[in-house]
């Protein structure tokens, strides 16, 4: 019998160290990637699609072998002690769906069962999360008949059920409306004012700005920079851009420039009197470290 | 209860849940497929015979088969292949407490698909011998088929192939296994198959309790045999990790 190691106040929420996977035929998906996410924080993974981020998350998850490398949660290791680390965590898969002949509140009551809650509490806690999830009008109704957006908040309901200290969001606002994306926003941000870390991987940049403590940019299976936003701003070659009317007329323009006064100078060099001038975003950050060139309509100063 | 009981206890709930979405396509294969296949086997039986014992034990291990063996690997190659499965999966739920609560959903299914069709004897006015030792028996050829269910769902590289897997196997095994017939009608070469298909030992068993006759021990330890190592090459292929 084995036995897990109590995890200390100062263990990282999730720990991943020299994570590789090489699929058979030869396919390196992700290479020596490491980092460690401190507990209460939100983590944001970040990268084009084919970058690896959904097979380091399912490494994370424990269902994906890793070629090389560990992941803990809280200390325990997942491929050691996979359901003592599930235990910790709630998972909205990225792929995942729920049973359709389920109802909403079938769907969390039965999942909280299965993170250990006993049937009383998971009745009283899938009752406050259909309200939350604004789910509760649709109460009468089997999943099969629940819009794309709302069967994935239900399984945001699901991951949530056992209030876990960990949260693994894969992609979890892909398909939802604005409205429905800021809720989920709003339940991530009142997870995380409870202590609970959260990693998740979005292609929403505006996402990651809203939510992250610390993003990690991932591209051709590795992390191409990581750290808080402003830090990743930081490593930017250009910090600041305008966007202004472009001079053949209604194509907008883009001007990056390394300094604000860089900016604006060329700006009156040209003549421009009426523009926007701001510091780069995470976008900015993004597209430059994963190698996306400048298009017609964007200029470095 | 411990956790893996309680996790198998609700997966078995949430397979049942299923009854109540579809409830006439339940009603229809439980009482249907065995009670169709009762009316073929009366039919093609020449006048003057009085096999009722043999075609009612027909009807029950082909009954039980097309519960277990057809739905079984159908729903769990869903669940794999449309990604409900997933939802488990990075629960903190073992593998086994999973293949528990899905084989206790297809027995519960497969001992009322037995109560209707044994109902329906005196409707067909065929004598049965209803024996406690029924009850094990069919509890034990329902396991010994479930094996076969759970490899197929869980080995098939795609759903599409495990929906046709379930069916031919399904009616493979139905047809070379000698429970309407005796196996010296099958030529030497497919006699292997009936001996190792849980088909012809339920056959057995279950025609010599209804017949009221004594000597079914062999034919269960075999079912046994055969439910334990259906079951270990099944479960194998139920990766909670993929490679």
């Amino acid at each position: 019998m084995s036995t897990v190691a109590p995890a200390t106040d100062d263990t990282p929420a999730i720990e991943v160290r020299g994570l590789c996977k090489r699929y058979r035929g030869g396919i390196l998906a992700n290479d020596s990637i490491s980092f460690s996410i401190p507990k209460g924080t939100v983590f944001g993974l970040l990268g084009p699609n084919g970058a690896g981020k959904t097979t380091l998350v399912r490494q994370i998850t424990g269902e994906l072998s890793p070629t090389n490398g560990e992941v803990r949660m809280h200390g325990r290791d997942i491929l050691r002690h996979p359901l003592a680390a599930k235990a910790l965590m709630g998972v909205v898969p990225q792929e995942a769906s729920p049973y359709l002949h389920l109802k909403p509140g079938e769907h969390l009551q039965l999942f909280g069962r299965l993170h250990g809650l006993d049937r009383e509490a998971a009745r009283r806690r899938a009752g406050e999360l259909l309200v939350s999830l604004g789910l509760s009008g649709h109460t009468r109704v089997s999943a099969e008949r629940l819009s794309g957006g709302l069967k994935r908040k239900l399984l945001v309901g699901i991951a949530l059920m056992a209030e876990p200290p960990v949260l693994i969001l894969d992609e979890p606002t892909t398909g939802l409306d604005p409205h429905s994306r800021r809720e989920v926003w709003a339940l991530v941000r009142a997870q995380r004012s409870r202590g609970t870390t959260v990693l998740v991987t979005t292609h929403y940049m505006e996402e990651a700005e809203a939510l992250c403590d610390q993003v990690a940019v991932v591209g051709g299976g590795r992390v191409l920079a990581m750290g808080t936003v402003d830090e990743l701003r930081g490593q930017c070659r250009d910090r600041y851009k305008a966007t202004f009317g472009g001079e053949n007329g209604d194509q907008r323009e883009t001007l990056y420039g390394s300094t604000y006064q860089a900016v604006v100078d060329e700006l009156s060099r040209r003549g421009i009197h009426e523009y926007a001038i701001g510091k780069t975003t995470l976008e900015d950050v993004y597209l430059e470290l994963t190698a996306r060139p400048l298009s017609e309509n964007e200029r470095h100063v | 209860m411990s956790k893996a009981l309680t996790d198998a206890w609700v997966v078995f709930q949430i397979q049942s849940l299923r009854v109540r979405a579809f409830l006439p396509v339940y009603v229809f294969s439980i009482v249907i497929a065995p009670i169709g296949l009762l009316l073929f086997a009366k039919a093609l039986t020449p006048p003057g015979f009085d096999v009722g014992t043999r075609l009612m034990t027909g009807s029950l291990v082909f009954g039980l088969g097309i519960m277990t063996v057809n739905n079984m690997a159908q729903l769990m190659g869903q669940e794999r292949f449309t990604f409900q499965l997933k939802l488990v999966v990075t629960s903190p739920v073992h593998r086994l407490s999973y293949a528990g609560g899905v084989v206790a959903y297809s027995v519960a299914q497969a001992v009322l698909t037995a109560i209707v069709v044994l109902s329906f004897a005196p409707v067909f006015g065929i004598d049965v011998h209803l024996s406690p030792w029924l009850v094990p028996l069919i509890l034990l050829t329902t396991l010994s088929m479930t094996g076969m269910a759970v490899t197929i769902a869980t080995w098939s590289p795609a759903w599409e192939v495990g929906n046709i897997l379930a069916n031919v196997m399904g009616l493979l095994v139905t047809l070379l296994s000698p429970v309407y017939y005796p196996i010296e009608r099958l030529p030497e070469w497919l006699r292997w198959v009936a001996r190792i298909s849980p088909y012809t030992h339920a056959g057995e068993a279950i025609n010599r309790v209804l017949s009221g006759q004594a000597g079914f021990e062999r034919e269960a330890l075999l079912l046994a045999a055969i439910t334990v190592v259906g079951l270990a090459i099944g479960v194998a292929g139920l990766r909670w990790r993929e490679a």
